[in-house]
């Protein structure tokens, strides 16, 4: 490193006070010339066969220019199937508009363009679908069975994937073991509910023919690599651009069939379309996540060492494989994650991903990681109380200790440095185990019970190319930033990946800053807009503090060594003996040779008749990133709840976190990922759930009815952190936007099931956990009355 | 979403507001807006035409006046909870308003507003059904007040009669001798209830149960008086035996509803009877305080 140190520091985030302000510019803000509004015609049905669209009154509605169905998509935008290359994986083909069968409520079936948003919302509702029911596939386990109905037919069957996973020898385990422990556990299905919804401007030169698109997304460059693919364009005639993004957390990294509607409209409109969706809209047509039933097996000797894990685990895929990245990732996670920071010697998890009629599950924040740690939480607490032990006393000896890094699971994840032991240890002294039994007392004489729950995890950061590259999907795994020093002595930061609210700017910014040697205020950080900025390949999966940084740093370095080479010539020194240090290049050692970066700068663009014909000038450089194929990230979360006794109503009294995320950038940021993170997981485990009736019609399509965390539920969370560097990422760093996420389910679950179990009462096994389900486990409890 | 097209007329008066809503097939009258506005985004709604009586200056007043205080239809859940001498008169009123949602709601959102939504979860119909307040409603026919008890008549049903707006609520200030509570189980707090009940108790001078009023809301297609509760309260000393038996007969006779979403009858049903309790609890012991 050759930093001036603002690596490391809680340097203010530079991108709120626009936000704050109200100045964000999201897809919405920007309007067109001549721009027209798009409404949908979504389906009121889970399935049906779709006998007759009559759009004749629609068409003749006041200002209205266009209404579109399949057909009229059909020769100008290309179907899909959201397949990767998972063995025996199965995916319907899919198009914008649906084409004969209806497999969801919410999918799209009709596209009206009119000049207002209102008139086309009027026109929409008079497009007549005639829809013959079919019954719905909504279970499923059921859906597995001989002769239930199929959400394709044309697959034969519902089942998408099937696959085991593991390895050792889990039969002699369990054959071996003193006490077996098992756990059926039911997660919710979430969706992620972006306070900005997804949107997109969609413009198209005819002259130039290219195809320019705003649009809420996290993957720019995907998108635009595969609305080239499917509208028939060059890549190099599709810009996407996204400035602000209200909200993603992976329900945005996808073509979806609505948005790409959109685009294949204003090509063939000839007019620049918008389209803002509606929350209710959301509520039915954004990815969910999160759908999975375990059940799950532990095998422990007498003195609580694990001897292995099985699972069985059906992942409720909804009724398509999002493309580009498919539907199975959820499930994989589930099963290949659950040994999570555990030493578990063999593991036999068995997935089957099952197509029904609800809108797609796909990534989220965590994709996976919460009902896998969950899943293991409970059974460590089943074992605990099996076997007499306290919580932390099993975990600790299981926990991978410093001595087994680095640590390869029996699912095939490599841990390669980590503090899992250490965690656990600072959290339970973080919490102040001292303090507990007072404060049970005082919640008991409140009617309240309080409980105690434990999660130690880890969390898959930062993947490279074996996530989907490999699988056959678009999906790059690095990323390139250009870092430009200007004449001026400023810097110019492009960067691949576009910053979407986590501060990504001001980490790239310090990031920079600290490889060339300049003043942070100097650095300018610009991304978004595949016009301008090199590839990436988005924001997903933790990455941008490993991925952005190390693409940032190596072109921060590369521009330093150009300005160095420069300045030697210039001062006649050898570069080696040069340093630069906030802005300032000067011989090391030796006063009074100091001279401003910008003076350099200027020899570079203006004065190169000084320099000899073979030394590089131009001061710009792409940097890009290629680590290792991922990064563990660990810790441990503590939950405290109370438990009102006579309404089963759950309060999370107090909050910690240990984290060990490597190198920290900007402690701030990380510690507000951790806390949204963390409120997002409590919302799962007491909270969130979208809720279908028999017929598969959604009952949560409003903010009254999916109900997620607000200021009023989430406690201050106390945070500390380890770092244990990465010893292959570029600073160190590992990934940490999901680690939240990751804990905080089972932590807060773990909890509610110890103030149960003070009780007498068995606990929950399902999430959210509803009032309802604590009063009926205190009602089961012979010791409760 | 956009709601589907309607004729805005906004009314100076109430006789304006009368003729505006008798000139339309399908016209609603618009106060805070805060439930008719987004189930008119959602369509749910499709008046033709909204007559939007908010700033109609003889709706603007409440006044404390022998015992009573009177609302106007335009006045704010906040304006009252926060006027300071509604504070000292209707201390029940005050906390029943605490519930409802959040101040920025509050801040537009109107009692009589929720009194014609009639809203089973929403808590100020159960404290006019509690408390025997009346409704004053506005008619071609001129004015006409309507018990609490036969205002609500289902499930976001009123009484009120085609062309006929709700002026004014009288609600009748609790009496000294006589303590109040309030109160509800949410999910988050804000949320609609999933049960809440609003009671009193007054006692005589040798500490029996002089008269017990007790209605439930967030549990049936109406707020619902708890006749059960009341009656074994009635004459009894309240001690704790005697709240039990309240509590455990609040639900007789109550047709108790359920969802998937939010919560079963039963659940209603049972941690209801503990709401109960505990909020007898509370209106005991301030009528003791009171006495």
């Amino acid at each position: 490193m050759t930093g001036t140190g603002y690596v490391g520091r809680a340097v203010r985030r530079r991108e709120d006070p626009r936000l704050l302000a109200g100045r964000g510019r999201y897809v919405d803000d920007v309007t067109e010339p001549r721009q027209a509004y798009v409404a949908f015609v979504r389906s009121p049905v889970a399935s049906a066969r779709i006998a007759r669209i009559d759009t004749s009154a629609a068409r003749s509605a006041p200002d209205v220019l266009a209404v579109l169905t399949a057909d009229d998509l059909a020769g100008h935008c290309s179907g899909w199937r959201g397949l990767l290359s998972w063995p025996g994986m199965v995916a319907g083909e899919q198009t914008a508009l649906a084409t004969g069968v209806v497999r969801h409520v919410g999918e799209p079936v009709a596209l009206v363009v009119a000049t207002g948003r209102g008139p086309a919302e009027d026109a929409a509702e008079l497009v007549e679908v005639d829809y013959e029911e079919r019954p719905a596939v909504l279970d499923p386990v059921a859906a597995l069975e001989p002769g239930s109905p199929l959400v394709h037919e044309e697959l034969g069957t519902n089942l998408c994937f099937a696959s085991p996973f593991g390895s050792g020898d889990v039969d002699a385990a369990f054959a071996g073991a003193d006490t077996v422990v098992d756990v059926t556990v039911r997660t919710g299905r979430h969706t992620a509910v972006a306070l900005e919804t997804r949107g997109i401007l969609a413009a198209f030169d005819r002259d130039e023919r290219t195809l320019t698109v705003r649009i809420s997304t996290q993957a720019p460059q995907m998108l635009q690599t595969l609305y080239a693919r499917l509208l028939g364009l060059p890549e190099n005639s599709v810009r996407v651009i996204t400035e602000h993004v209200g909200g993603a957390f992976g329900m945005k990294a996808f073509v979806y069939p609505d948005e790409i509607a959109v685009a294949a409209a204003a090509m063939l409109l000839d007019r620049p379309l918008k389209w803002t969706q509606d929350r209710y809209e959301a509520m039915q047509s954004d990815t969910q996540a999160r759908d999975e039933r375990v059940t799950a097996s532990l095998a422990l000797t007498a003195d609580g060492r694990i001897l292995g894990l099985r699972s069985q685990v059906v992942s409720d895929a909804g009724a398509w494989s999002m493309y580009p990245r498919g539907c199975v990732t959820e499930g994989v996670q589930v099963a290949t994650i659950m040994p999570g920071p555990y030493r578990v010697p063999a593991v036999a998890a068995d997935l089957r991903v099952v197509y029904t009629n609800k809108a797609p599950l796909a990534v989220y924040r965590a994709v996976g990681h919460p009902p896998a740690i969950l899943v293991m939480e409970l059974l460590m607490d089943e074992a605990a109380r099996a076997l007499g032990l306290a919580p932390d006393e099993v975990r600790r000896r299981n926990l991978v200790r410093p001595e087994d890094l680095p640590y390869t699971s029996a699912t095939g994840n490599v841990y390669d440095s980590g503090s899992h032991l250490e965690s656990l240890e600072r959290a339970v002294a973080l919490l102040g185990p001292d303090g507990l039994e007072e404060r049970r007392r005082d919640a008991a004489a409140r009617g309240r019970l309080l409980g105690v729950g434990l999660a130690a995890f880890v969390e898959l950061s930062a993947p490279g190319a074996m996530f989907y590259g490999a699988k056959g999907a678009p999906i790059t795994a690095h990323d390139q930033v250009e870092v430009t020093l200007q004449p001026d002595g400023s810097v110019t930061v492009l960067l691949g990946t576009p910053g979407q609210g986590q501060g990504l700017h001001t980490t790239a910014a310090q990031v920079v800053a600290d490889g060339l040697g300049v003043p942070l205020e100097a650095v300018r950080v610009v991304s978004g807009d595949t016009g301008v900025v090199p590839h990436g390949s988005g924001v997903w999966a933790s990455r941008s503090a490993v991925v952005s940084a190390g693409a940032a740093h190596a072109a921060a370095v590369e521009v330093r060594g150009r300005v160095l080479a420069l300045a030697g010539h210039l001062l006649e020194a050898d570069p080696a003996d040069l340093e630069l240090s906030e802005g300032v290049v000067g011989v090391r050692g030796v006063p009074g040779t100091r001279v401003p970066v910008h003076e350099i700068a200027a020899v570079a663009y203006w004065g190169t008749h000084r320099l000899p014909p073979d030394l590089e000038v131009g001061l710009g450089a792409v940097g890009s990133y290629a680590g290792p194929p991922y990064t563990f990230n660990n810790g441990t979360h503590v939950a405290v709840v109370e438990v009102e006794r006579a309404t089963g109503l759950v309060r999370v009294v107090d909050y910690v976190v240990v984290e060990d995320c490597g190198v920290l950038i900007n402690p701030d940021i990380v510690d507000g990922q951790i806390r949204g993170g963390v409120a997002q997981g409590l919302g799962g485990a007491l909270l969130e759930q979208v809720v279908h009736d028999p017929n598969g019609q959604p009952q949560t399509s409003t903010m009254l009815d999916y109900l997620v965390p607000t200021a009023y539920d989430v406690p201050d969370i106390r945070i500390e952190h380890i770092q244990t560097p990465a010893p292959t990422t570029t600073l160190g760093t590992k990934g940490v936007g999901e680690a939240g996420t990751a804990g905080a389910p089972a932590a807060v679950h773990c909890a509610v099931n110890d103030a149960l179990a003070r009780a007498g009462a068995g606990g929950v096994f399902r999430q959210p956990i509803r009032p309802e389900d604590v009063l009926d486990a205190l009602d089961r409890a012979p010791a409760s009355r | 979403m956009k709601p589907a097209p309607f004729e805005y007329v906004r009314a100076d008066t109430v006789p304006e507001a009368l003729a505006a809503l008798g000139g339309a097939d399908d016209a609603r009258v618009l106060a805070g807006g805060q439930s008719l506005v987004p189930i008119m985004a959602l369509r749910l709604a499709t008046p033709e035409v909204l007559v939007d009586v908010s700033r109609a200056p003889e709706l603007r007043e409440h006044r404390s006046d022998g015992g009573v205080l009177t609302v106007g239809a335009g006045v704010t859940d906040r304006e009252l909870e926060l006027d300071a001498g509604v504070r000292a008169a209707h201390p029940l009123l005050v906390r029943t308003l605490s519930l409802i949602a959040h101040p920025e709601i509050r801040a537009r959102g109107t009692l009589c507003g929720s009194l014609a939504h009639a809203d089973p979860a929403a808590e100020l119909p159960a404290l006019l059904l509690a408390t025997d307040g009346e409704v004053e409603v506005a008619g071609d026919a001129g004015r006409r007040r309507v018990p609490a008890a036969e205002f609500v008549t289902g499930p976001f049903t009123t009484a009120l009669a085609d062309g006929e707006m709700v002026v004014a609520a009288h609600l009748p200030l609790p009496g000294p001798g006589s303590g109040w509570a309030v109160d509800e189980i949410a999910r988050r707090p804000g949320d609609y209830a999933l049960a809440g009940v609003v009671c009193g108790v007054e006692l005589d001078g040798a500490g029996r149960c002089a008269g017990a009023r007790v209605a439930l809301f967030g549990v049936a297609a109406t707020p619902v008086r708890a006749h059960g509760a009341e009656r074994v309260l009635d004459g009894a000393v309240p001690d704790d035996a005697a709240l039990d038996a309240a509590a455990a007969a609040a639900f007789d006779g109550v047709d108790v509803i359920g969802d998937e979403v939010h919560a079963s009858a039963g659940y209603r049903r049972r941690a209801g009877a503990a709401l109960v309790r505990r909020a007898l609890t509370a209106a005991v012991r301030a009528a003791g305080e009171g006495a």
